[in-house]
């Protein structure tokens, strides 16, 4: 009885050689992405300003959204409100309360479903992580579209209150 | 005899095993297949520049690339300035570094303004002084806009 011959590899090894270097070369092991920005008076549905003027100040102590809206005068009494970081002085990015932030911002939305510009007005010493999560927030939540057009202001917010 | 026995001698060679070689090779190219990216561009960042990671889920496109990490500011992989915050907005290398990318992408119009785009990638940890010193530079030079690049997670 004969012996089934042995299979031959060496082709197939010698094609896997050429693909995984072919491969590697086009390999992306951390998926890319981008924000893009917009200039001011870009992104809204209507040509006609409908007076929101939402703004997010990314503070050293948190977050202070000003805008004229239901949602931020209910909890305010006023135009501005303030939401504080978890951890007091605002540690590292994971302090900003990014989830009350959404929540607020899909309220706002409730009433403004045209407006789609929000201005972000960093101070100087917020970084970038912070900077992106915070466009995250104001971006969608829960699949919904909030405010994706965000304008991110280069003038300093130190007369800002 | 002797020679008998020598001329009977089988010459034997050893045969190679490339079983597990194959295995290996198979759960390679398996994963490799896996993260095979045919985007226009394919950015690859370095040990000194981490990316934050982001929901956002736009897939850059070919623009000029501006990289700010603690190693300084680079355009184009080409490193033209130092990354920190300084008492001025612009940052002048920069600016000459973007306009004369402006001139290049437009020949022959040197003085024409060039309503580019610009990709910026910055460090988690970088702080918003020195991106904003990039931005304003890169508005300066005629790229106004821009689009911040970030790794897609969450």
């Amino acid at each position: 009885m004969g012996l089934a011959p042995d299979l031959d590899l060496v082709p197939i090894l010698n094609l896997v050689s050429l693909i995984i270097p072919f491969l590697l070369l086009g390999a992306q092991f951390v998926t890319i992405a981008v924000i893009p920005s917009v200039l001011a008076g870009e992104g809204d549905d209507s040509d006609a300003p409908t007076g929101l003027g939402l703004t997010i100040t990314i503070a050293p102590e948190g977050y202070v959204v000003r805008g004229d809206a239901d949602a931020i005068r209910r909890e305010s009494l006023g135009d501005t409100l303030r939401i504080p970081c978890s951890t007091a002085g605002c540690p590292d990015a994971g302090a900003y309360d990014t989830a009350a932030l959404s929540e607020l911002l899909s309220r706002v939305k409730v009433q403004y479903p045209k407006d789609s510009t929000v201005v972000v007005v960093p101070y100087p010493e917020v970084t970038f992580e912070v900077l992106t999560a915070t466009l995250d927030a104001a971006r969608d939540r829960a699949g919904d579209v909030l405010f994706p057009d965000a304008v991110i202001a280069t003038s300093s917010p130190g007369d800002t209150p | 005899m002797s020679r008998r026995r020598r001329a009977r001698r089988v010459v034997e060679t050893a045969s190679l095993s490339i079983t597990s070689m194959m295995d290996m090779m198979t759960i390679i190219l398996i994963f490799l297949l896996r993260s095979f990216s045919t985007d226009e561009i394919a950015i690859t960042p370095s040990a000194e520049l981490r990316l934050p990671v982001s929901t956002a889920t736009t897939r850059p496109t070919v623009h000029v690339l501006v990289a700010v990490s603690s190693a300084g500011i680079a355009v184009d992989g080409l490193r033209v300035a130092d990354a920190q915050p300084g008492a001025e907005l612009g940052i002048p290398e920069l600016i000459d570094a973007l306009k004369d990318k402006a001139r290049r992408a437009v020949p022959g119009e040197a003085d024409a303004p060039v309503e580019g785009l610009l990709l910026v990638e910055c460090d988690r940890a970088t702080r918003f002084e020195v991106l904003r010193r990039v931005l304003y530079s890169a508005g300066e030079a005629g790229f106004p806009r821009y689009k911040l690049v970030v790794a897609h997670g969450r």
